[in-house]
C-alpha cells in the first residue's frame, strides 16, 4: 500500500540512507573495477623481478623508463602537438557545434551526422589515405602543384610536425569535439542569447561573450578529455613520426610494451608519470566547474534558433566544406581501398577487384565475429546507459564527501594506455572468484570495454547535468516523488539526447576496441576488431578496410535506426 | 580445388600413419612398438576431449593453417586466437592464477622464452610420439637442432628459412652500383635505407643481429650511422621501396612484398646478395614457427595429437602453403626457393636462447644508442 505522506516529507535520514547505500555500492564497484586494476598497474612499476622469480621491489623500472633516449624531446613534442591541435580545433569545433545546434543553418542535422561518421572511421586507413594525398614525393596534391607550377617539389609534407597535426585534425580531433559539444549547446536557454541581441550584440559577439562563457563546464570537460586523449594518442605519430625521428611520450610507452618480453614495468612507470601530468587538468576542470553556476536549462527553458539571415548559406558552405574534406576524402579512400588489388596503386593494369570483399565475407569466422560484436556493442551501450548517468549524477548532485573520489576515479581509465588498463583488468578478473568463471565470455568484454570508455561517457553526461537547473528536481520532490523517481522521470528525460550519444559512442568504442578484447577474448568471443587485426598483420590492408567499412556501416545503421525511432540527439521532448 | 587438395592431404596423412602402423605390426611375433599404442591412446583420449585450444600469431594465414587440423581430425574442433607478444605474454602468465584456457602456443622464439621463465610451459618431449616427427632425417640439421631453448625441452622451431636480409629496388639502383651488403656503409647510401625499426623486436632487430654476427660490430655501427629511416609499419616499408621513395630496405616482410608482386607491382624489388651470410643466406630463422605446450592444458591429449600433426609432413605442408614460410622439414613443400638453405652450407640460428643476448639483444641496444 502506498504511503499517504509524500516522500519529500518523510524523515530525511531514511531517504538519505537509501541514496547513501546506492552511492556506496556505486563507489565500491567503481573503486574495484577502476581504482584497483590501476593501483595494481602502478604498483607493478616498482616490481623489478623477472617472470618466475620471487617478487622484488625497487626503482629499476623508473630509472630505465626515465633514461629512455629522447624522453625529454618526446615530452616537448607531445605538448607542442597538443597545443597546436587544441588551438586550431577548439575554435573550429565550437563554431561548428554552435552553428549545428543553435542556428537555422540549412542541412545542420545531416552535417552533424557526417561528423559522427568521421568519428566512426578507423585511424589507420584514414592516415594511409592522407599519405596518398600529402606524401612529399607521390602525394596527389603535390603532384597537382608540381604540374600547375612546374616545380620539382610540392609544398605539402605529411611526414612533418604540421603533417601530424593535420592528420589529427582530419581524423577525430575536430569531429569528437563537435559531437560532444553540440548536445551541450542544445541545452542552452535561448533567453541568454535573446538578452544579448536585445543589447545590440551580433551573433558572433553573442557566441564569444555569452554562449562560450556559459558553456564553460562542457567546454572544460571536452578540453580535458581532448588533452588526455592527446597524451595517449600514438597511432598517427607511430606512422608519420617514426621515419622523421619525431617521437611523442605515448610512442615511447608503446615501444616499451612492444619489446620482447614486454617491458611493462618501465611502461607503467612512464604511464604513472603521464597520470601525474594530467592530474592538474582534472583538478583545474573540477575547480572551474565548482566555483560558478552554469545552469542553462531551467523550467523556463526556450530553445529558439538563432537566425543567421544572409549568413545561412555561407555558414552552410563552410561546414559542408569542412565535413567534405574531413569525411568524404578519407571515406572515399577507405571505400576505394576495399576494391583495389593493392591499396593506393591506381596505375597498375586492372587495379580493381571484388576479391577483398569475397575473402572477408567468406571468412569462416566472419559471421560469428559480427554477431559477437553486435552483442558486445549492445551490452556496452546498455551498461553505459545504466551506470554512467548514475555516476555522473552522484558526482554533480550528491553532497557525499566521497563524490570527489568518485569523480577522480571516473577519469582514470583514460589516464593510462588501453593495454595497461586491460592488463590490470585481466589481473582483477582472474584474481577474483566472482569474475573468474566469466573469463573468456562476452560478459567480461562488455565490462572491460565499458570501463575503458567510462571517462568520456561519464564526463560528458556530467557536463550536461551541470547545465540543468536543480529547481526542476526540487519541484519533483515537493510534488512527492522519491529521489529515484525524480532521477528516472526528470533527470534522465532531460539528459536523454546526450544518453543517445553516449550509447552510440559506447557501441562504436566496443566494436573498435582491440587492447581489451585481445586480452580477454577466446575463439568463441572474438570480435571484428580482432578479425581486422588478423588482416592488417597478415599484410592484407585491403581486406582490413573491408572489415572497417562493415563496422562503419553497422554503426551508422544503428545510429540511423536510433534517429528513425525519434531518439535523435538533437531532439528534446 | 582447395577441398580436393585438403582431401589428398588428409588421405596422405592417414595413409602415412596407417603404413607406419602396418610396418610396425609386420611380423606376428614382434611386439607393437610403444609409440603405436601411445598414439592410439592419445587419439582416443583426444576424441573424448573434443577440442584443442591454440594461441598463434595474429594474421589470417596462421589462423587458416591451424584450422586445417580439423580436416585431418574431424572429431576434434580447433579454437584459435591470434595474439601479439604484448598480449600473449601477460595473458598466459595471468591465466596461471587459476583459469587455464589454452593447450598449445605457436609464436616466435623471443616471445616463448619469457613464458618458459614464468613456468607457463610443460616440456614438449613427452608429447612427441610419431617417429616421423622424431626422426633426424626429416629435419634440416636433424631433429635436435630445432630446439630453441637452453634446456632443449620446451620450445621447438618447426619452421625455418634463410630469408634475405636486405632488399633493393633495381629500377632505382642498377646491379653495378650495389652488389654486396658491405657496400651499404658507403656515403652514397646515407638517408636511402629504410629499416623495419631495428630498435624494436621483430625482423628489424633480427636483421641487425645477423649483420652484427656476419660482419661485426664496426660494420653495424657504421651502417646505423647512415641516417637510417626507421619505420614500424611493415606495409609502409614495402610501399616505399616499391615506389622507389627509398631504394634499399632492411627487415622487409616478404609476405607483404609478395602481395604487391602478385599484382605485378614491385617486381624489381629483389634480395641483395641473398647467398651470403650478411645477405641472410646462412642464417636459419623459425620466424613465428615455434611450438610449445602450455602447462595445465585443458585438453592435453588433443594438444599431443595437434602437435604431432603440426610437426608431421602433412601439417608442415599446410603451414608452408598458407603462410608462405618454409618448413625445417626436408620433405615438406617449399614455399620460397630463395629461402631454402643452399646445399653444403650449415646454417646458424641466432634465435636460440643462448645466442639471443649475444647478438639480438646487443644489436637492439646498439640501434637504440645510434638512432635517436
Amino acid at each position: 500500500m502506498r504511503s499517504a505522506i509524500p516522500q519529500s516529507l518523510r524523515p530525511a535520514a531514511i531517504r538519505i540512507e537509501g541514496q547513501a547505500v546506492l552511492f556506496a555500492i556505486v563507489l565500491a564497484a567503481v573503486a574495484f573495477l577502476v581504482g584497483y586494476p590501476i593501483l595494481l598497474i602502478v604498483l607493478n612499476s616498482f616490481q623489478v623481478s623477472l617472470p618466475g622469480e620471487e617478487i622484488a621491489l625497487g626503482l629499476g623500472n623508473w630509472r630505465l623508463a626515465l633514461s629512455e633516449p629522447g624522453i625529454r624531446a618526446s615530452i616537448y613534442n607531445t605538448f607542442t602537438i597538443l597545443v597546436a591541435r587544441t588551438l586550431i580545433s577548439f575554435p573550429i569545433a565550437i563554431l561548428i557545434a554552435w552553428l549545428i545546434a543553435r542556428t537555422d543553418m540549412p542541412g545542420r542535422t545531416w552535417l552533424e551526422f557526417m561528423f559522427w561518421i568521421l568519428y566512426f572511421l578507423p585511424t589507420l586507413p584514414v592516415t594511409l589515405g592522407w599519405i596518398l594525398v600529402l606524401d612529399p614525393d607521390y602525394g596527389f596534391l603535390n603532384g597537382i602543384w608540381r604540374t600547375l607550377f612546374q616545380t620539382s617539389k610540392g609544398p605539402f609534407n605529411i611526414y612533418s610536425f604540421w603533417g601530424i597535426v593535420w592528420a589529427h585534425l582530419a581524423s577525430t580531433t575536430i569531429a569528437v569535439k563537435v559531437i560532444l559539444l553540440a548536445p551541450a549547446f542544445r541545452n542552452l536557454d535561448a533567453t541568454f542569447e535573446e538578452a544579448s541581441w536585445s543589447c545590440g550584440a551580433s551573433a558572433l559577439k553573442t557566441l564569444a561573450r555569452i554562449v562560450v562563457p556559459v558553456m564553460t563546464p562542457a567546454i572544460m570537460v571536452v578540453m580535458t578529455l581532448a588533452i588526455i586523449h592527446g597524451l595517449q594518442a600514438f597511432e598517427i605519430e607511430m606512422i608519420l613520426g617514426t621515419p622523421i625521428g619525431l617521437y611523442v611520450y605515448s610512442t615511447k610507452i608503446y615501444s616499451l610494451i612492444q619489446q620482447e618480453p614486454p617491458l611493462f614495468g618501465p611502461a607503467t612507470a612512464l604511464s604513472t608519470t603521464s597520470l601525474l601530468m594530467i592530474l592538474p587538468f582534472i583538478i583545474l576542470q573540477r575547480w572551474l566547474i565548482g566555483r560558478r553556476q552554469f545552469t542553462t536549462l531551467t523550467g523556463r527553458y526556450q530553445s529558439h534558433l538563432t537566425r543567421l539571415g544572409v549568413w545561412r548559406y555561407p555558414a552552410f558552405t563552410f561546414v559542408f566544406l569542412v565535413t567534405a574534406v574531413l569525411t568524404l576524402v578519407p571515406l572515399g579512400f577507405l571505400l576505394a581501398g576495399t576494391f583495389m588489388k593493392v591499396f593506393g596503386f591506381f596505375h597498375i593494369k586492372d587495379p580493381w577487384t571484388l576479391a577483398n570483399w569475397s575473402r572477408v565475407l567468406n571468412d569462416p569466422i566472419f559471421l560469428r565475429s559480427v554477431s559477437n560484436t553486435i552483442v558486445l556493442g549492445a551490452g556496452a551501450s546498455l551498461l553505459s546507459l545504466i551506470l554512467f548517468p548514475m555516476i555522473a549524477y552522484f558526482i554533480v548532485r550528491s553532497r557525499f564527501a566521497a563524490r570527489a573520489l568518485l569523480d577522480f576515479l571516473s577519469w582514470l581509465p583514460i589516464a593510462l594506455p588501453g593495454i595497461l588498463v586491460g592488463i590490470g583488468l585481466l589481473w582483477v578478473f582472474l584474481g577474483s572468484p566472482i569474475f573468474r568463471p566469466f573469463y573468456g565470455t562476452l560478459f567480461l568484454l562488455v565490462l572491460a570495454t565499458s570501463i575503458t570508455s567510462m571517462a568520456t561517457s561519464t564526463n560528458i553526461i556530467k557536463s550536461n547535468i551541470l547545465q540543468i537547473g536543480s529547481e526542476l528536481e526540487d519541484a519533483s520532490r515537493v510534488s512527492g516523488a522519491s529521489s529515484a523517481q525524480t532521477y528516472r522521470r526528470i533527470v534522465l528525460p532531460l539528459i536523454a539526447p546526450v544518453l543517445v550519444l553516449v550509447a552510440v559512442m559506447n557501441f562504436i568504442h566496443a566494436a573498435k576496441d582491440i587492447s581489451s578484447v585481445a586480452l580477454l577474448a577466446t575463439a568463441s568471443s572474438r570480435t571484428v576488431s580482432l578479425l581486422q587485426l588478423d588482416y592488417i598483420v597478415g599484410g592484407e590492408h585491403e581486406s582490413a578496410s573491408v572489415v572497417a567499412v562493415l563496422v562503419i556501416a553497422l554503426t551508422t545503421g544503428i545510429a540511423l535506426l536510433v534517429r528513425m525511432f525519434g531518439l535523435r540527439p538533437d531532439k528534446r521532448e | 580445388m582447395k577441398n580436393e587438395r585438403g582431401m589428398i592431404r588428409r588421405l596422405s596423412f592417414l595413409l602415412l600413419v596407417s603404413l607406419m602402423l602396418a610396418a610396425s605390426s609386420t611380423g606376428a611375433q614382434s611386439p607393437a612398438p610403444a609409440w603405436k599404442s601411445q598414439w592410439e591412446a592419445s587419439v582416443s583420449a583426444a576424441k573424448g576431449e573434443g577440442t584443442v585450444a591454440v594461441v598463434g600469431p595474429p594474421g589470417v594465414q596462421w589462423r587458416q593453417a591451424t584450422m586445417e587440423f580439423q580436416k585431418a581430425f574431424p572429431a576434434l574442433k580447433v579454437e584459435f586466437i591470434g595474439l601479439g607478444g604484448s598480449d600473449l605474454i601477460p595473458r598466459i602468465a595471468a591465466e596461471r592464477r587459476g583459469k587455464f584456457l589454452w593447450d598449445v602456443i605457436i609464436t616466435g622464439a623471443s616471445r616463448a622464452f619469457p613464458l618458459k621463465q614464468a613456468a607457463s610451459l610443460d616440456p614438449l618431449t613427452p608429447a612427441l610420439i610419431l617417429p616421423e616427427v622424431l626422426g633426424d632425417a626429416g629435419w634440416i640439421g636433424g631433429f635436435a637442432d630445432g630446439w630453441m631453448d637452453r634446456e632443449k625441452r620446451f620450445v621447438y622451431g618447426f619452421m625455418g628459412e634463410v630469408s634475405p636480409s636486405v632488399y633493393v629496388n633495381r629500377d632505382m639502383v642498377p646491379e653495378k652500383d650495389l652488389t654486396s651488403v658491405e657496400q651499404l656503409t658507403d656515403q652514397k647510401w646515407r638517408g636511402k635505407i629504410i629499416w623495419n625499426d631495428p630498435r624494436s623486436p621483430g625482423s628489424g632487430g633480427f636483421e641487425a643481429a645477423n649483420l652484427l654476427y656476419a660482419l661485426g660490430e664496426d660494420f653495424l655501427m657504421k651502417l646505423l650511422k647512415q641516417d637510417i629511416i626507421p619505420t614500424k609499419d611493415l606495409r609502409q616499408q614495402v610501399d616505399w621501396i616499391v615506389r622507389g621513395k627509398y631504394p634499399v630496405a632492411i627487415g622487409l616482410d616478404y609476405r607483404f612484398l609478395a602481395e604487391f608482386q602478385k599484382q605485378g607491382v614491385g617486381v624489381a624489388v629483389v634480395p641483395l646478395a641473398p647467398e651470403t651470410p650478411a645477405g641472410g643466406g646462412h642464417r636459419l630463422s623459425p620466424g613465428f614457427g615455434c611450438v610449445m605446450l602450455v602447462n595445465r592444458a585443458p585438453h592435453p591429449a588433443a594438444a599431443k595429437v595437434f602437435i604431432n600433426w603440426l610437426m608431421s609432413r602433412e601439417g608442415q605442408d599446410v603451414y608452408v602453403k598458407e603462410t608462405a614460410v618454409n618448413s625445417r622439414r626436408l620433405d615438406a613443400v617449399t614455399g620460397r626457393e630463395v629461402a631454402r638453405p643452399k646445399p653444403g652450407i650449415k646454417p646458424y640460428n641466432l634465435n636460440k636462447e643462448e645466442l639471443v643476448p649475444l647478438y639480438y639483444d646487443k644489436a637492439i641496444k646498439m640501434a637504440k644508442e645510434m638512432i635517436k
